[in-house]
């Protein structure tokens, strides 16, 4: 059974959906027909409307765990979107920070599952290079999101100690870095050792995780977030491949688009503003 | 799937997504970041689909764990865009009420 094509089924409807909700969120109030408060009620529509055709065209195989588990998940959010104590707007800021580093967390983990899951249910001895190469970048995004979302959680919230970052820490942070991707491209090389070599990657994944998140001044971690959140989209669009969704490889494409833009693009149109002469 | 029709798909995609931030609101930086995550969130739909497809009782158990995962995620990602939302059209709060590290 191809699920891909039933998530598209109503996909397209919920892509557009969602252009129309960014749109009316990055415009912000100026929009009278769709503004920011109506913008996230459409976007979450949206998702509980595809949720549901997902779920409805499952038919019995597990629907009643996957809805248990959605609430379960639905039911433990408050708990990491708690608000601040004081009604003061850097306290509210804090908060914010705090709970998209548990976001990140999550995410992370579903996508390191979601990887895992997808080298054990196919036969990977056998199967095609290209589905396995994507479970094991997976595996590994997934595991080095989770790190660094739960260390700069710790370190938001004074649990760690300040560091400050030298670079000696960048060099490591590399070498690791190198060492995980070799790791990994030979477990897609030699199946069968595979094993081994993906619990060494996942190891090296957590210290890397460690490291990006320490080897950074405390102010820089929205751009430790927005990275990890570029790679997250990153492996949603693989998951889309894998499971033949265009609606997630264009969902996670538009994540890409958004980390990108929020890294790299908005300073350098900053910078251009900054350097135009002055007549 | 087709590579080519993935690599296509992406790439469209991608210029579409950069070619609308580019037009937002410059003075929202962090809205960005919370959209991209409200947008990760939507991982919930590729979990709850492999589950459903899932054979197997440890593929069972490590899918719904990612369901799980993916939906607090999704739902706290929602709830914090709502928040700054709330924040950026609130009126500013007294400084007696604003706790002491304003106050200071």
């Amino acid at each position: 059974m191809n699920f891909g094509l039933q998530i598209d089924l109503i996909g397209w409807f919920a892509l557009v959906t969602i252009l129309i909700s960014l749109h009316g969120l990055s415009r912000g109030s100026s929009n009278r027909l769709l503004g920011p408060r109506r913008a996230v009620v459409l976007l979450a529509i949206t998702l509980v409307a595809v949720l549901a055709a997902v779920l409805w065209s499952a038919g019995d195989n597990n629907t009643l765990l996957a809805a248990i588990m959605i609430l379960l998940g639905v039911a433990t959010a408050p708990f990491s979107a708690r608000r601040p104590r004081t009604l003061s707007l850097r306290a509210e800021q804090d908060s914010i920070l705090n709970g998209l580093s548990l976001s990140t967390i999550g995410s992370g983990l579903a996508v390191a599952l979601l990887g895992l899951t997808g080298w054990f249910e196919t036969n990977y001895r056998l199967d095609n290079w290209d589905l396995r190469l994507i479970a094991v970048v997976s595996v590994f995004i997934g595991v080095w999101t989770f790190a660094s979302g739960l260390m700069l959680w710790l370190r938001l919230n004074a649990y760690l100690p300040e560091s400050t970052p030298t670079q000696m820490q960048q060099r490591v942070g590399f070498v690791v870095l190198a060492m995980a991707l070799g790791l990994g491209l030979l477990a897609v090389l030699f199946p069968s050792f595979a094993r081994f070599l993906m619990i060494v990657m996942v190891l090296l994944a957590l210290e890397l995780g460690a490291l990006s998140a320490f080897g950074i001044a405390i102010t820089q971690a929205t751009r430790v977030l927005g990275r990890h959140l570029g790679l997250l989209g990153a492996a949603i669009a693989m998951l889309g491949y894998v499971q033949e969704s265009l609606f997630l490889l264009a969902i996670g494409s538009l994540i890409m688009a958004g980390a990108i833009q929020y890294l790299y693009l908005r300073r350098t149109i900053k910078t251009r503003a900054t350097d135009a002469p002055r007549n | 799937m087709d590579p080519v029709i993935a690599l296509y798909t992406v790439l469209l995609a991608t210029a579409l997504g950069l070619s609308g931030f580019a037009r937002s609101d410059t003075r929202r930086r962090g809205r960005g970041l919370l959209l991209a995550s409200v947008l990760a969130g939507f991982i919930v739909v590729a979990a709850v689909s492999a589950l459903v497809i899932a054979t197997t009782i440890p593929g069972m158990i490590v899918t719904a764990l990612a369901v799980l995962f993916s939906a607090q995620a999704a739902t706290t990602a929602l709830s914090l865009l709502w928040r700054e939302i709330h924040t950026e059209t609130r009126p500013p709060v007294p400084a007696s009420k604003a706790g002491t590290e304003d106050a200071l």
